[in-house]
């Protein structure tokens, strides 16, 4: 089974997310995520390679919105 | 020929500006916050680096507060549009540059309404005179840091807390002082800081800046692409997709980065005190010119920027930009897009001559366009 992506709304929040992660430690992969339901269309995923549970804490606790899982 | 003219955009740009706009046109050409290649997602984390670097610069903790615009006059259109509604009041200063005059005046056609305070430097005066005209739709303040053609400052900090303390909302046109002054935009209580990026950030033209926390409640100026959401009709509400329609200037911003690089390797304060040397040094010579006239003599730090016009008596302001511009100096005459600072100071028929200093320009220079005045005064 593959990393986990995270949904993030645009490449300006995934970019901070990713900073976010890496001052924590957890490697992460911006991709880009065409058309997907949970992001109204096309939008950008973080692809964690780590934990991704810390990792959603880490994002919410900096207000980053999560708008799914892949 | 020497250049003075950096109130209008600043000249020469630092080397790493002219490697970064080289770069961008080399090696990340690619549409940042579209696509999914590798070229686009590395242009996207440059641009990002740039929105980064802008945040630390005016201690904004979040780089998505920061909004790359083509220039200050659209920064401040996209706050006082996406703000005032019918029926709100706002109060500008009588400095101001036509970027927040002529937004506001087209707003008041719409049911907008405005006064102008009365200005009298960084002082209580000032701020009383901002206090009168506080009325009970009061919304805004807008307001320069400084004036683009006699560099007066403002009393921003006082604004600012006059402004919380009444619940209003504060803009500030940093168009002349970013760089060169130390902004802290939500330390000083800053809710809209406006500035461009090609005058004292020393990025290229068509670059500036709105930085602010309330991007998402704004009404949007302009819709479009943003590389998100993009099956909604609707403008997202995420910011800065909301404020940012369309591909961005990418070589634009990336030489915007590294001006702000040399903004913060010598430091706004080092910049300002260097420049303020040579904008008193040029005063000091002026002064003992019978023929020119002044309109800032008592010039000094903490109370102006390195801006400062004159005239020369029997010569229009375009006549005397003229005969410096044949002795190889550059610098700009007439009314600086500034009616009301103009109005203010009697200048409004003759407008000025200013000269406007920059982190390039050096003592020498400054005393070699001193003697070109002499001569030009000679002359008239």
């Amino acid at each position: 089974m593959g990393n986990a992506t995270i949904l993030i709304s645009s490449v300006t929040a995934a970019m901070r997310a990713q900073r976010l992660l890496e001052q924590r430690g957890i490697r992460s992969y911006i991709r880009k995520i065409a058309n997907h339901p949970k992001l109204g269309g096309c939008g950008y995923g973080l692809e964690i390679a780590g934990d991704l549970t810390s990792a959603l804490y880490l994002l919410q606790a900096a207000n980053i919105r999560i708008l799914g899982i892949l | 020929m020497i250049y003075f003219d950096n109130g209008a955009t600043s000249f020469p740009k630092p080397r790493g500006v002219v490697e970064a706009v080289h770069q961008a046109l080399t090696r990340y050409g690619a549409n940042p916050g579209r696509s999914g290649h590798d070229l686009s997602i590395q242009t996207s984390a440059k641009v990002y680096e740039v929105r980064e670097a802008a945040a630390k610069l005016f201690g904004v903790e979040d780089p998505s507060e920061v909004v790359f615009t083509s220039n200050c006059t659209h920064a401040i259109n996209i706050a006082l549009k996406g703000l005032l509604q019918p029926g709100d009041h706002v109060i500008i200063s009588d400095l101001e540059h036509n970027a927040v005059l002529r937004p506001i005046h087209a707003l008041s056609q719409k049911g907008v309404e405005y006064d102008i305070a009365n200005t009298y430097g960084r002082c209580r005066k000032t701020l009383d005179s901002f206090y009168r005209l506080i009325r009970p739709n009061t919304r805004l303040i807008a307001c320069a840091h400084a004036s683009n053609v006699f560099g007066i400052r403002q009393p921003i900090e006082e604004l600012a807390m006059l402004c919380r303390d009444k619940n209003l909302l504060f803009l500030v046109d940093a168009a002349q002082s970013a760089g060169v002054l130390d902004i802290d935009a939500p330390c000083m209580g800053i809710d809209f800081l406006c500035t461009a990026g090609h005058k004292g950030l020393y990025g290229p033209s068509g670059t500036g800046l709105l930085i602010t926390a309330l991007g998402s409640s704004l009404s949007t100026l302009m819709e479009g692409g943003t590389g998100s959401f993009s099956a909604n009709y609707e403008q997202p509400l995420d910011m800065p997709d909301r404020l940012e329609s369309g591909t961005l200037n990418t070589i634009g911003i990336l030489g915007l980065g590294a001006g702000i690089r040399f903004v913060r390797e010598r430091g706004p304060a080092q910049i300002y005190r260097h420049e303020m040397r040579i904008a008193k040094e040029i005063l000091h010579h002026l002064k003992r010119m019978p023929q020119i006239v002044l309109y800032t003599p008592d010039f000094d730090e903490g109370s102006h920027l390195p801006v400062l016009s004159f005239n020369i008596r029997g010569m229009s302001s375009e006549q005397v930009i003229e005969a410096l511009s044949r002795q190889g100096f550059a610098l700009r005459g007439g009314l600086h897009c500034a009616p009301l600072a103009h109005k203010k100071m009697g200048t409004l028929e003759q407008g000025t001559v200013r000269i406007s200093v920059g982190a390039f320009n050096t003592r020498e220079q400054a005393l070699m366009l001193c003697e070109a005045i002499k001569k030009t005064c000679c002359s008239s």
